[in-house]
């Protein structure tokens, strides 16, 4: 039975990255907006598919810690989010901090687990409540990957430590 | 214009406390007010009322949605709100968040089962236009120009609380009890769902589409029902210029006084032969082309007159029936602006007040050319308004007056003659429906 699910889980996220690099507008899409399309196409095949995933993640009663059952999930979703660091780095989209960077990718797949959750136990109509969730929790995680003020704020320090050092 | 849509405070606890904040700083500025008084400075009413409506305003369009449709509701009724809060909300309009692609996408994969480029020739991602409720996308699609109109993901479900939390606020202006009001606020409430259902849209543009095919100078667009759904709604693309921009530019009185002439043949056709209406007559709503025709757009708001209502209401522009009490009175009666419970004086007083607001009201329709860029005409309604809303005595007795079904009527009628005073338009009103309308 486990076994099984596992495939599941793996077969439905293939079936989403197949229609997100299907899509002719993909390609051009930012990080922020990939990831979008990648929630939104994923929850899209869970809901098309035989298995009734809700019932399967509404049995978790704690969200984050008992995502044990998502393992297989989760090594897809690594390497999708790895390659989207990764480009999103090099655009300037995201900012390459150090050590904290390297909770990007942690944090991107809490925040798929979170939406999964909420997605599983949405009773709005069509799920619409998750469409709003989905859109908000992206924009604000992408939002804290993008360069803000404290990174500005740590350049200047560091130009300050610099300067003092040759004067 | 179109905003980013993270910075809309969507979750209930984000209205919730820009409500609450905006409720302490209008009683702030009410305190600063009477205390500027005390001290003998001379602070006018209007200064004050100025200041509340910017505080109110800028909660409203930060709440967007159903908040801003209440908003432009009262910004419509000039009698009920101060000058200056009208001016501030007619603004109100056109400035929403941005959906991102990939949720135009997962709208249109989950209402029609097909991407946008799927279900058409060309889509253009960025959209065109925002509503309170949505946002339009140009299209292509067999050599047609289309507008995709997408609504906006848990606006609907969102009207209800969104309602409960302006509620509070709202009542503390106006100066009225809940249960008062509690009729008019169930009606903006089913409104304001309907505004919600693409489906009746679709219905009621076709339906009105028919209707009004022979009115000179208008159009209404054509909408297909093939690629619409409960929560996209496609139609044709006009290009024309909104009707604000051609109040502003356009020169020739006669030319006004066309557009002035469609739109009000437009109404009167509704109301008259339809018994239902376009309720939504700001103009915003509206557009020109250049060859001056006028374009009606969203039937989102469209609201129905029962029979008996629409009798007692335009029986009044009948002059054998202003004159003989009886008819005056079952007319009244059924508008419920008098009832059988009233003592001597409030009977008198609504009476009299009821026959001076119809003499001013139905000006309009009791001539058959009228020239609607007459200040005395608007100066005396709003005279009249106000006159109400000043009055103790009406806002002590029990409970608030008119029939639910005359809200959107009003409306209509100041948004049709707001719209025509800009136009500083003469028209010709046809006059015909006056011998159908009777009380017996």
């Amino acid at each position: 039975m486990d076994i099984q699910l596992k495939d599941e889980w793996s077969s439905v996220f293939h079936k989403t990255i197949a229609i997100c690099t299907a899509d002719e507008f993909y390609a051009s899409y930012s990080a922020r907006e990939k990831m979008l399309a990648f929630t939104f196409t994923f929850l899209q095949s869970l809901q098309s598919h035989d298995t009734d995933f809700s019932q399967l993640i509404r049995k978790q009663k704690i969200p984050f810690l008992n995502s044990g059952f998502l393992k297989a999930l989760r090594r897809e979703f690594d390497s999708f989010a790895d390659e989207l660091i990764l480009d999103a780095t090099n655009s300037g989209e995201i900012q390459a901090r150090p050590f904290i960077a390297s909770f990007y990718k942690p944090i991107l797949w809490n925040a798929l687990v979170g939406i999964l959750h909420f997605w599983a136990s949405d009773t709005s109509e069509m799920k619409e409540n998750t469409d709003v969730m989905v859109e908000k929790t992206i924009h604000f995680t992408f939002d804290l990957f993008a360069p803000n003020p404290i990174d500005s704020g740590i350049d200047l320090l560091q130009y300050f430590i610099k300067i003092r050092k040759r004067f | 214009m179109i905003e980013e849509q993270n910075k809309i405070p969507t979750s209930k606890v984000a209205r919730a406390s820009s409500v609450f904040r905006t409720s302490m700083r209008v009683g702030a500025n009410y305190i600063k007010h009477s205390a500027q008084r005390m001290v003998g400075s001379n602070v006018s009413e209007e200064e004050l009322n100025n200041k509340n409506a910017e505080e109110l305003f800028q909660l409203m369009s930060q709440l967007k949605g159903s908040a801003l449709k209440i908003a432009q509701m009262l910004s419509m009724d000039t009698g009920i709100l101060p000058k200056s809060y009208a001016e501030k909300f007619a603004l109100a309009q056109n400035s929403a968040m941005a959906l991102s692609s990939p949720l135009v996408m997962n709208t249109f994969v989950k209402y029609i089962g097909k991407t946008p480029t799927e279900v058409f020739d060309t889509f253009d991602m960025k959209a065109a236009h925002a509503a309170s409720i949505g946002q339009v996308h140009k299209a292509t699609k067999d050599g047609n120009l289309l507008a995709v109109k997408l609504q906006y993901p848990g606006v609907a479900e969102s009207i209800h609380s969104d309602i409960n939390l302006v509620k509070p606020l709202l009542l503390r202006f106006i100066g009225v009890q809940e249960k008062d009001v509690h009729e008019y606020l169930e009606e903006f409430e089913e409104r304001l769902n309907e505004e919600c259902n693409y489906d009746l849209e679709l219905f009621h543009g076709q339906k009105f589409g028919a209707a009004c095919k022979d009115i000179p100078n208008l159009i209404i667009p054509k909408y297909y029902n093939d690629l619409s759904a409960k929560k996209i709604l496609t139609m044709q693309w006009i290009d024309a210029m909104t009707l604000q921009t051609f109040i502003q530019t356009e020169t020739k009185q006669e030319n006004k006084n066309k557009i002035g002439q469609a739109l009000l043949d437009f109404l009167h056709t509704c109301i008259h032969e339809q018994k239902s209406f376009h309720a939504d007559l700001h103009p915003g709503n509206f557009m020109v082309t250049d060859d001056l025709k006028l374009v009606v757009l969203d039937f989102g708001c469209v609201k129905t007159i029962p029979h008996d209502f629409y009798n007692y209401y335009f029986s009044l522009v009948r002059d054998d029936v202003v004159h003989d009490e009886r008819k005056l009175r079952k007319c009244l009666n059924g508008l419920d602006l008098l009832r059988e419970s009233d003592t001597q004086e409030l009977d008198s007083l609504f009476f009299n007040t009821a026959l001076k607001a119809i003499h001013d009201i139905s000006k309009p329709m009791k001539s058959d050319v009228f020239y609607f860029g007459d200040v005395d005409f608007y100066e005396q309604l709003h005279e009249h308004g106000k006159e109400i809303f000043d009055n103790k005595a009406f806002r002590n007795s029990n409970a608030m007056r008119g029939s639910r079904h005359s809200i959107y009527l009003h409306r209509a009628f100041f948004g049709l003659y707001s719209i025509l005073y800009n136009l500083n338009a003469t028209v010709n009103i046809d006059r015909s429906f006056v011998e159908n309308v009777n009380v017996d």
